[in-house]
């Protein structure tokens, strides 16, 4: 009876899913199977579109790229968000809340006020960080005009709008039992033995979960930036696969297309995600009690 | 190893309002080898003192010394201390064997030699075929086995057990008592006990140490800390039932309940007591069973009283009768210090 | 560029344009949309979508003010930017509300007309009082297809070159003339970089390279009308590209320099002597505070040659007003409707009247020599109409980019440009 009515309570937020998810999600699986301009209505072309993208090495160097910025950004996020999260989360009164603060505010900014600051901010000649790298004699990747250069600043772009993640971070943190730490304190352990031995452990199954949210996030996200702080370029070394798509869709106006290449980008992220899913649920499972 | 306590003061500061004192000018000892069991009500400050020991809380005033080492400023881990938690604290990752052995580790012990040691304590405290379980997989008796293996890898000079069998069922925890009884005996370390169950205290406790709102009232054996009370607190925290005090215009008096007995009264006599009896008239109240004995609750004119009576012949509720016993089993207490006179 | 200092200067234009147009007006016999074309009321409420910077929207709000006062009915402006313009489109068109009316380039004429985005414009604004002999035939042939006239082009812009005239005469170069070579360009690029300044801003598109590579002899693609594959390796292609090349490494930005600063910034501050671009520019530079600059015409190597860049008027094929549009298209083409377009600066004027008035060949205001976009319309030429050429500019783009800017050898960019660039000019 109980389980029925909470049922119930459910229908308005399977209906908004049903409405603004899974119909469209529907309409781009369709629409990924014909040719589509916008114009008129699509054509049935049943799966050529899939024999032009297995064979379309602009797609798969761009999931590629996607691929590469997001192993690069990922862990460094990560390890952002989880290293301020520990050094915060017994970080008291105001400290602990202007460090929380400062760990939230990037996530704040809008995306595309980010993406124009860095792009200020990696200015070959005006930007801050080359001026800095130079001044202390460091090489300067070339942050706008180098393949790799580019998919730093891509990186760095990415690297610091953590807020969710941090805050998850927090909340996993805090719910580690104190006494837990008490116990290793008694034996001696030092700070770093209990963080790597006691604290990430324990916290593994959220930070898998986190992980996984992140790469979503990541290869999402990094369409902004790609758009607006190295235009997909120098070369075509920062087109990530989401600009890709918006690139087939609306530079070139191939709709249909354009909804195979994220079906596509879809099912690869899904796969992406999948193993860290099921080690996190693995892990949570042998610690619940 | 001498555990000793001096002149401890620790107090926080409530969000609003006066300072809690959880530990006022406590001075306390416990000898090398023995089981000295703080005992005390929640909130009386015992948790705080053993803590303060191991190093997690700083003492506002006051000094700790293990052995002849002032360790007063020295962090927990370099004490000396072996300390078994309430609930256990597992860490939950970890199988058997990493939790038994994940202090050998910290402390610089190799892989191969851990789980030796590991082995060799495990079997000891029975649980050597957990050693590849995780802790959601453990029973109760099961996880404070291997919290107490958790302190025993150490070979500790002193180890704090801190309400180490609070959660587990009745008929475990006396099975368990007489388990840390053993280990004491067989480590030789100095322990001391934290609980707030009394009769563990008196069970378990070489000596005890019974606190109340910070302070530490009275340290003795746990026969004399029952036969003699030091305050009426203590006669009332301590023994299976606690102390009748009878309150009038002169000293508090004290009588436990075992030691009244109950005499018919049918006839409503008032006050007909022999030579070397004390006694009064009342009421039954009620009649509670205890196994072989009945608690009885006696109404009279002062307020009520319990009488530990044995044997088949109960009152029943509703009977008159006189509640008597020998003068030389009073103790007696000031009034208004509640101290023992 | 501030805000208020636009303002000021759409309220200038708005002025300016008004004036002229009720000196007209007298002497004109018939009003727009005397004709009466099917396809809806011709007063209705139309929204027109274009690309324009802050510049030239003001521009545009002077031509549907005028247009209104002339008893058109009201138009609802959409100005985008140079990116968002064709994003837009799509996603307007795709959700069924495309505008009624929208300007078009001819770079990205053919997947619309292709696609079957366009309504044949010119069977309605002839019948809504436009004679097409009126305007230059170049850009009504280019927007022709299947035999109609898609758009109405607006303008009959070309490529031609910019000039800083106060960092040619600090640098003691000779000021360009109308019949100057390509190696007194080189020759004055050369001597103007120095001290900070760079003598000529290269762009490695095929828009900027086409008529280089015409005007060496060479060509683009194998047939204009049906082609199979680029011709950029062939002789005369590769040596006109291969000077260039050269010539950017020597003259040029370097890409540091561009990814810190486009071209036209720099031009703009005075770090770039030269660039090469159509007459979209104009309106910004005017607003430059402290730049003089002129147009001189882009010399060819061995012949002279230009590249046709032409916006056009086009009318949605989904619209419900095409009566409207088609009166508004009538005006915004017509002698007034080009007047108050050409004083904004933005246009070379696709009828031949007005491009050859005052209200564009005006000395009055910079730059003074607009003849050349005149003098470049004999030598015009075009690229092609296939439905992927505008991801054949983005392929020829990134690859030339890496030998203008990297170095890379031309023959390996011109081959990795062939593989990409092959299929995709023949997918119909």
């Amino acid at each position: 009876m109980r389980g029925a009515r909470a049922g119930w309570l459910g229908l308005p937020f399977l209906l908004g899913a049903f409405l603004v998810v899974l119909l469209p999600l529907g309409l781009a699986a369709y629409l990924a199977f014909t040719d589509y301009y916008g114009f008129e209505a699509p054509r049935w072309s049943g799966t050529d579109n899939w024999a032009r993208l297995a064979g379309d090495g602009q797609f798969w160097r761009s999931v590629g790229v996607t691929g590469v910025v997001a192993a690069i950004a990922v862990p460094i996020r990560i390890a952002l968000a989880v290293g301020a999260a520990l050094l915060l989360a017994r970080q008291g009164g105001a400290a602990g809340a202007i460090g929380r603060t400062a760990a939230y505010l990037p996530s704040v900014v809008p995306e595309a006020a980010w993406a124009l600051l860095w792009l200020w901010i990696l200015n070959p000649l005006y930007g801050p960080l080359p001026a800095a790298l130079r001044a202390v004699g460091a090489p300067v990747p070339g942050f706008l005009t180098e393949p790799w250069g580019a998919r730093w600043g891509l990186v760095l772009v990415l690297a610091f709008q953590v807020g969710e993640a941090f805050v998850v971070a927090l909340a996993a943190r805090r719910t580690v039992p104190g006494a837990l730490y008490d116990a290793l304190a008694v034996e001696g352990a030092s700070p770093w033995f209990t963080t790597t031995r006691l604290t990430l452990p324990v916290m593994a199954p959220i930070l898998l979960l986190l992980t996984v949210r992140d790469l979503v996030v990541v290869v999402q996200n990094a369409f902004v930036p790609a758009l607006l702080v190295t235009g997909g370029g120098p070369g075509n070394a920062t087109l990530t696969a989401p600009l890709l798509v918006y690139e087939r869709a609306f530079e070139y106006g191939e709709l249909g297309y354009a909804s195979t290449l994220s079906v596509a980008l879809l099912v690869l992220t899904a796969a992406a995600a999948a193993l860290p899913l099921w080690l996190a649920a693995r892990l949570a499972q042998r610690q619940r009690r | 190893m001498t555990v000793r306590v001096t002149g401890a003061q620790k107090s926080y500061r409530a969000r609003r309002g006066e300072p809690v004192h959880a530990l006022d000018d406590v001075t306390v000892e416990a000898r090398a080898g023995e089981l000295l069991t703080v005992v005390g009500p929640s909130g009386s400050g015992k948790s705080t003192l053993l803590r303060a020991i191991a190093g997690l809380e700083t003492l506002d005033a006051g000094s700790v010394m293990v052995g002849d080492v002032d360790v007063t400023a020295l962090a927990p881990g370099r004490r000396g201390v072996a300390m078994v938690f309430q609930d256990a604290a597992l860490y939950p990752h970890l199988s058997v064997a990493g939790n038994i052995g994940l202090g050998e580790r910290a402390r610089g012990r190799g892989r191969s030699q851990t789980r030796e040691r590991v082995a060799e304590v495990a079997e000891s405290l029975g649980i050597g075929e957990l050693l590849d379980r995780l802790p959601s997989q453990l029973s109760g008796g099961e996880r404070q086995r291997v919290a107490l293996a958790r302190a025993v890898i150490r070979a500790p000079k002193v180890c704090l057990l801190d309400e180490p069998l609070s959660s587990l069922d009745a008929d475990l925890r006396l099975r368990m008592r007489g388990e840390v009884r053993d280990l004491q005996r067989r480590t030789g370390a100095t322990m001391v006990h934290v609980t707030h169950d009394q009769a563990e205290a008196m069970a378990i406790g070489d000596r005890l140490a019974v606190m109340q709102a910070g302070r530490v009232v009275q340290v003795d054996t746990p026969e004399r800390v029952f036969a003699e009370p030091a305050t009426s607190f203590v006669a009332r925290f301590v023994g299976p039932l606690p102390m009748n005090l009878l309150t009038g215009d002169g000293p508090t008096r004290g009588v436990r309940p075992e030691r009244v007995r109950l005499r018919d009264n049918a006839a409503g006599d008032v006050d007909q007591v022999e030579p070397g009896l004390s006694g009064l008239a009342g009421v039954v109240e009620s009649v509670e069973s205890a196994g072989e004995d009945a608690v009885v609750r006696v109404r009279h004119a002062g307020g009520v009283l319990l009488a530990r009576v044995t044997g088949t012949s109960r009152p029943s509720v509703g009977d008159q009768l006189r509640a008597v016993w020998d003068a030389g089993d009073e103790h007696r207490f000031d009034r208004d210090t509640g101290e023992r006179l | 560029m501030t805000g208020r200092r636009w303002r000021a200067l759409s309220a200038a234009v708005v002025v300016a344009a008004t004036a002229l147009v009720a000196a007209c007006s007298s002497g004109e016999s018939r009003g727009p949309g005397s004709g009466e074309p099917a396809g809806g009321d011709p007063r209705a409420r139309i929204t027109f979508q274009l690309k324009a910077e802050p510049e030239e929207k003001a521009v545009y709000e002077s031509l549907t003010a005028a247009y209104g006062k002339q008893g058109g009915g009201p138009v609802e402006l959409v100005p985008l930017g140079r990116k968002d313009h064709l994003a837009r489109l799509s996603t307007a068109f795709a959700a069924g509300t495309p505008p009624d009316v929208f300007l078009l380039n001819y770079r990205e004429f053919s997947p619309f007309v292709l696609r079957g985005a366009i309504e044949p414009v010119g069977p309605v604004v002839e019948e809504a009082g436009v004679r097409l002999d009126d305007y230059y035939e170049e850009p009504r042939a280019a927007f022709t297809y299947d035999g109609a006239l898609q758009c109405m082009p607006q303008n009959i812009s070309s490529m031609v070159v910019y000039w800083n005239t106060e960092l040619f005469a600090k640098a003691g170069v000779a000021p360009p003339t109308s019949d100057w070579t390509f190696d007194e360009l080189v020759a004055a690029a050369r001597a103007l970089t120095r001290g900070g300044v760079k003598g000529l801003g290269i762009e490695p598109t095929i828009t900027r390279m086409a008529p280089v590579i015409w005007g060496n002899g060479g060509r683009v693609v194998d047939d204009l009308e049906s082609p199979t594959r680029l011709t950029l390796d062939e002789p005369a292609a590769r040596e006109a590209l291969q000077r260039m090349a050269g010539l950017a490494r020597e003259v040029s930005p370097d890409k540091e320099s561009q990814a810190a600063q486009g071209l036209l910034e720099q031009f703009m501050t005075g770090k770039l002597a030269m660039f090469m671009s159509s007459r979209v520019e104009v309106p910004a530079l005017r607003e430059q505070a402290g730049l003089s600059f002129d147009v001189a015409p882009m010399p060819g190597m061995k012949q002279p040659a230009a590249i046709l860049h032409s916006d056009a008027y086009c009318i949605a094929k989904g619209s419900q007003n095409k009566a409207a549009a088609a009166r508004f298209i009538a005006y915004a083409v017509g002698q007034q409707g080009s007047t108050i377009t050409a004083l904004g600066g933005r246009t070379v004027p696709s009828l031949t009247s007005v491009a050859e008035s005052p209200a564009f060949l005006t000395t009055a205001k910079e730059p003074k020599s607009s003849q050349v976009f005149l003098d470049n319309i004999p030598n015009l030429q075009h690229t092609p109409v296939v439905p992927a050429w505008p991801e054949i500019e983005d392929v020829i783009e990134t690859e030339l980019t890496r030998t203008f800017l990297d170095g890379v050898p031309l023959d390996e960019t011109l081959k990795a440009i062939r593989a990409q660039a092959d299929p995709l000019l023949q997918q119909r």
